[in-house]
């Protein structure tokens, strides 16, 4: 709790603040000072204190002694309590603003209590280094260097809670002791230890202080409240509550400040006045009669396609234009295209042509006098033409197709169209509109505009509106049929695709010699001489085994010295040999020691699978394909791993054996991997029945302007059977006569009539790579060769790699350089070249087959 | 005010009118269409307690007692919502609207002119009523 501003304390008994004492030291003059709150008066004890004098204070007066004070004067400004008998306070805080004239060693500031030695004091311990010390039980503080010095004031504080007694300086603290005590301001004057501030009593040092603002708790106060006695060093008095309340006098202090000249805080306000306003979208609700898109169903079939005339409503811009129109009026509409039309009009009054571009049109077709309006077309004037001669202007209008697309979306594309879509087959798509082409690859589906240009995904196969044409139905002639070419068809996808990563590998290898005490000293039997080799030194193995190119030592070699003794021949008259104590362990019989080494390698894997379509295939006489691909690649870990144990990832490597880690991260792991895979299955799945139902069935009819993509049409001739979605269409209708016709296009692929969907794909994986490798790649090469003996041969420094040592005491020739060498043992091709790995499959599929039968 | 209505999530295509055919007693027709706004950094809001009301899209109509009857419409936040929304009654869409295409909103539209004779209504209109926009 902090004291709220201008120092606030309440001392109604069981509140918090606790105040029980407080000296402001305010008043006017006189040799006696005021306790405000217990009525606890003071004095200058038993004399007059030299150089006292009521002087300005840090906050209001003060008691100033500093001005005249000789060495050896005994004085101080002494607490008088009202009652001897009152309880010692367990729980405290003294604080006391002082100011020392002239800092002397032992100079003391202030000494409050009387409990057997449980008295609080506080003196000058450095005078030269501005040291203050304090004192109480078991506390003893020093603050730090220049924290007090000559006639400067400073606030020295001490508090006691339940378990810690801490002393503070201008509001820091400068010492703590966990030690409990308790404390009271002393019994009477003639005591020893009375309370007082400026003294000590038994030494009673007095170098000119001044106090102010002396006060004592019956609590510990905190740090922060503490800190608002302090006040930033300007003190503050303490203003008393005693209402007893928890609220209580409030002081508010006011601080005027003259300004030197009049300013002005300025917020700029914005008010935007604004009037609520309406959005509006007419509606044009077209309620036309069942007989005009009749036979939908199918069921039932379509008697007739109605005839009659037709007029045109056409508006630009809102404004209707029909009664200018002239010529024809067409419009067009294809899978995975934008919608057009074309009309031509006069217009009403002079007119700036490049103002048509992208105007907003709307064009529908009704019949007979207006009746049965039916949308045609919604969108934009694309290209305005003008015939010169006639002053007719020719618009070529389009719905908007790709700009709608390209501003959708993704997340939306993701969950209209679906299908799958993976960059290392697509590449990065900035546009949306490829986006979306790219997901619908994967997709047995087109897209367009409808009418209202709202988008709409059309699948193949499985459409709400149905439409059975007739004999009836078709405009005579019309009805014409194109068969996929071979080229058009395919009976295959070879697709091959590509994962590279990188393997982190990593081999621990064992370097070992030992040999028995024998080897190096052995005598040949009953009657002869000890035979005797040069031992391998501990320094030697030191030296042979610190560095091992390529390697990285795993510890310190364990080195086996032989023991120290005295080694006699048998019988011992034919000699023996002494080792030392000291020198056993500068010898040795062998070693271990460990390597272990990091690499990586590159691995990719290629997969290489064909969907194929074994039935067309053999009906072709022969595959018609297409090759599509993909390379995933890994991200690489940083060339330094190989070097540097400490850098990412981890790889612990075993004391002898192999340890590898595929390297992919997120983005470039398997199940990314495997989405590229299926990505281009599905495609491959979606390019093979695409290209089976590239067959058209056309024919045109008397206009049918509800019949639109998202209708699969069986047509019904006598001498076709067919059935397919609408691809393409274009509605004419010629103003002149008010005829108009509807051509459509259905798209057929091989005959059969089965459903099929998209297989669920059950992907080929690689081998994983064989890793065993023989022991000899895990341990180094260290033989050993004896020279100096009979039938040593004769140095050869490239292939004598290990111990070389000779007979001490033999008679042959080809002495050895005494020696130790060590080979690391190759990693193999296998183990550090890119690694290629294959898998390889044929998936047969099959697609949708449709109805097409032909009589003739 | 740049909100408006449009064709498409990606607000390419703000409409100017709504062209519904149904044919006469048969299934009812429903649309989609996107209010939003195209422009960066703007808000719409209700202007009777900007933030807090709600911005309602509602059916107005032109001409009362003639034409088709606002109830003919509903109007929801999904194409499964139309099932059980009201003929006619407002729809709301939020307390404030935010421009672009992540703030769009899509209103799901079911005509259904009843039995009657062939004919094209123009009564009807699809309003956002007493609304401000202004800077995000």
């Amino acid at each position: 709790m902090a004291f709220p501003a201008g120092g606030y304390a309440d001392i109604a008994a069981g509140t918090a603040d606790g105040l029980v004492y407080y000296w402001p030291f305010d008043e006017a003059s006189g040799a006696t000072f005021a306790e405000v709150v217990a009525g606890v008066g003071g004095y200058a004890h038993g004399f007059t204190v030299p150089g006292d004098t009521v002087a300005a204070g840090l906050v209001g007066n003060c008691r100033d002694a500093s001005a005249a004070v000789t060495t050896g004067d005994v004085s101080a400004f002494v607490i008088d309590p009202p009652d001897d008998t009152q309880p010692p306070l367990s729980q405290f805080t003294v604080s006391l603003w002082f100011k020392i004239a002239d800092l002397e060693e032992y100079s003391v500031v202030c000494e409050v209590g009387e409990q057997s030695g449980d008295f609080m004091r506080a003196y000058v311990y450095d005078a030269t280094a501005g040291v203050l010390a304090v004192e109480y039980g078991y506390l003893y503080a020093e603050s730090a260097a220049a924290s007090i010095s000559d006639g400067t004031w400073a606030m020295l504080t001490v508090t006691q809670d339940a378990v810690n007694s801490k002393a503070y300086l201008n509001g820091v603290q400068i010492g703590s002791d966990n030690a409990v005590g308790a404390l009271r301001i002393a019994k009477g004057l003639t005591e020893r230890h009375a309370s007082k501030f400026g003294a000590h009593f038994y030494d009673p040092i007095v170098r000119g202080v001044a106090v102010d603002e002396a006060a004592m708790w019956s609590r510990a106060l905190t740090q922060p409240e503490i800190a608002d006695l302090w006040n930033a060093g300007a003190g503050t008095s303490i203003v008393i509550d005693v209402s007893g309340g928890a609220g209580g006098p409030i002081s508010l202090p006011l601080v005027i400040t003259s300004a030197s000249a009049a300013q002005t805080i300025s917020l700029p306000v914005r008010v935007s006045a604004v009037v609520p306003q309406t959005l509006s979208l007419p509606m044009r609700i077209s309620a036309i009669d069942s007989s005009v898109v009749g036979g939908l169903d199918g069921a039932a079939g379509w008697a007739a396609a109605p005839g009659g005339a037709w007029q045109a409503i056409v508006t630009l811009d809102g404004t209707d234009i029909s009664d200018r129109l002239t010529g024809q009026i067409l419009v067009w509409f294809a899978d995975d295209e934008a919608r057009t039309a074309e009309f031509a009009f006069l217009p009403a009054s002079t007119l700036q042509p490049m103002s048509l571009t992208g105007r907003h049109v709307y064009i529908a077709f009704a019949q007979g006098s207006g009746i049965n309006a039916q949308p045609m077309f919604s969108g934009v004037v694309d290209a305005p033409a003008i015939e010169a001669r006639t002053g007719i202007i020719r618009c070529v209008c389009t719905d908007q197709l790709q700009e709608v697309f390209s501003n959708a979306p993704r997340d939306w594309i993701d969950e209209a169209v679906g299908g799958r879509w993976h960059e290392s087959v697509s590449g990065q798509q900035a546009d949306n509109w490829q986006y979306m082409l790219d997901r619908l690859a994967s997709v047995p589906a087109s897209v367009a505009l409808d009418v209202a240009q709202s988008p709409r995904v059309l699948p193949w196969r499985g459409l709400p509106r149905t439409l059975t044409v007739r004999d009836a139905d078709v405009i005579d002639g019309s009805l014409s049929i194109e068969l996929p070419s071979r080229d058009q068809m395919r009976t295959r996808i070879d697709v091959r695709a590509q994962y590279r990563y990188t393997r982190l590998r990593g081999r621990g290898i064992v370097a070992a010699f030992n040999k028995p005490f024998a080897y190096y000293a052995s005598y040949g039997g009953p009657g002869t001489g000890l035979r005797l080799l040069q031992w391998p030194t501990v320094s030697m193995i030191g030296a042979a085994t610190e560095s091992l190119p390529g390697w990285t030592l795993a510890a310190n070699p364990v080195i086996t010295s032989p023991p120290s003794g005295v080694y006699y021949a048998n019988p011992p008259d034919f000699g023996g040999y002494i080792i030392p104590p000291d020198v056993a362990p500068t010898l040795a019989m062998g070693f271990t020691a460990y390597y272990h080494t990091r690499w990586q390698q590159v691995v990719t894997e290629t997969y290489e699978i064909a969907v194929t379509l074994p039935a067309l295939e053999s009906a072709l006489g022969g595959p018609v394909a297409e090759t599509a691909g993909a390379t995933l690649q890994a991200d690489s870990v940083s060339d330094d791993w190989s070097r540097d144990d400490s850098v990412a990832p981890t790889l612990t490597v075993p004391l002898v054996g192999d340890v590898s880690l595929s390297w992919q991260p997120a983005g470039a792991a398997a199940a990314d991997r495997d989405e590229m895979l299926r990505t281009l299955l599905d495609r491959a799945w979606v390019r093979l029945y695409a290209a089976q139902r590239t067959g058209r069935v056309r024919w045109s009819l008397p206009a049918r302007p509800d019949i639109w993509l998202d209708v699969w049409a069986q047509i019904e001739s006598g001498s076709v059977r067919a059935a397919g979605k609408i691809v393409e269409g274009r509605h004419v209708l010629d103003l002149d006569t008010g005829e108009a016709t509807s051509e459509l296009a259905i798209a057929v692929g091989l005959p059969g009539g089965a459903e099929a969907s998209l297989p669920s794909w059950s992907l080929p994986s690689v081998d994983a790579p064989d890793d065993t490798r023989p022991v000899s790649a895990y341990s180094c090469e260290i033989g050993d060769y004896v020279g100096g003996d009979t039938g040593s041969a004769p140095f050869d420094e490239d292939t004598m790699i290990g111990f070389c040592t000779n007979v001490v005491n033999g008679h042959g020739t080809n002495l050895y350089p005494h020696q130790l060498s060590i080979r690391s043992p190759e990693i193999a091709a296998e183990d550090r070249d890119p690694l290629d790995l294959t898998a390889s499959a044929e998936i047969a599929v099959s697609v949708p087959t449709y109805l097409l039968e032909i009589d003739p | 005010m740049s909100f408006g209505f449009f064709a498409d999530a990606g607000l390419t295509t703000p409409l100017a009118d709504l062209a519904v055919t149904q044919v006469v007693g048969g299934s009812p027709a429903d649309r989609l269409v996107y209010l939003g706004s195209a422009t960066a950094g703007k808000k719409l809001q209700a202007s009777s307690n900007p933030g807090v009301d709600q911005v309602q899209v509602s059916v107005t109509d032109g001409s009362p007692g003639s034409g088709l009857a606002t109830t003919a419409v509903k109007l929801a936040l999904s194409s499964a919502g139309l099932t059980s929304a009201t003929g006619g009654a407002a729809l709301d869409v939020g307390a404030t609207i935010l421009s672009g295409t992540s703030g769009a909103v899509p209103v799901f539209i079911r005509i259904d002119t009843g039995a009657g004779a062939p004919q094209v209504f123009t009564d009807l209109s699809l309003a956002v009523i007493d609304v401000v926009e202004s800077d995000v």
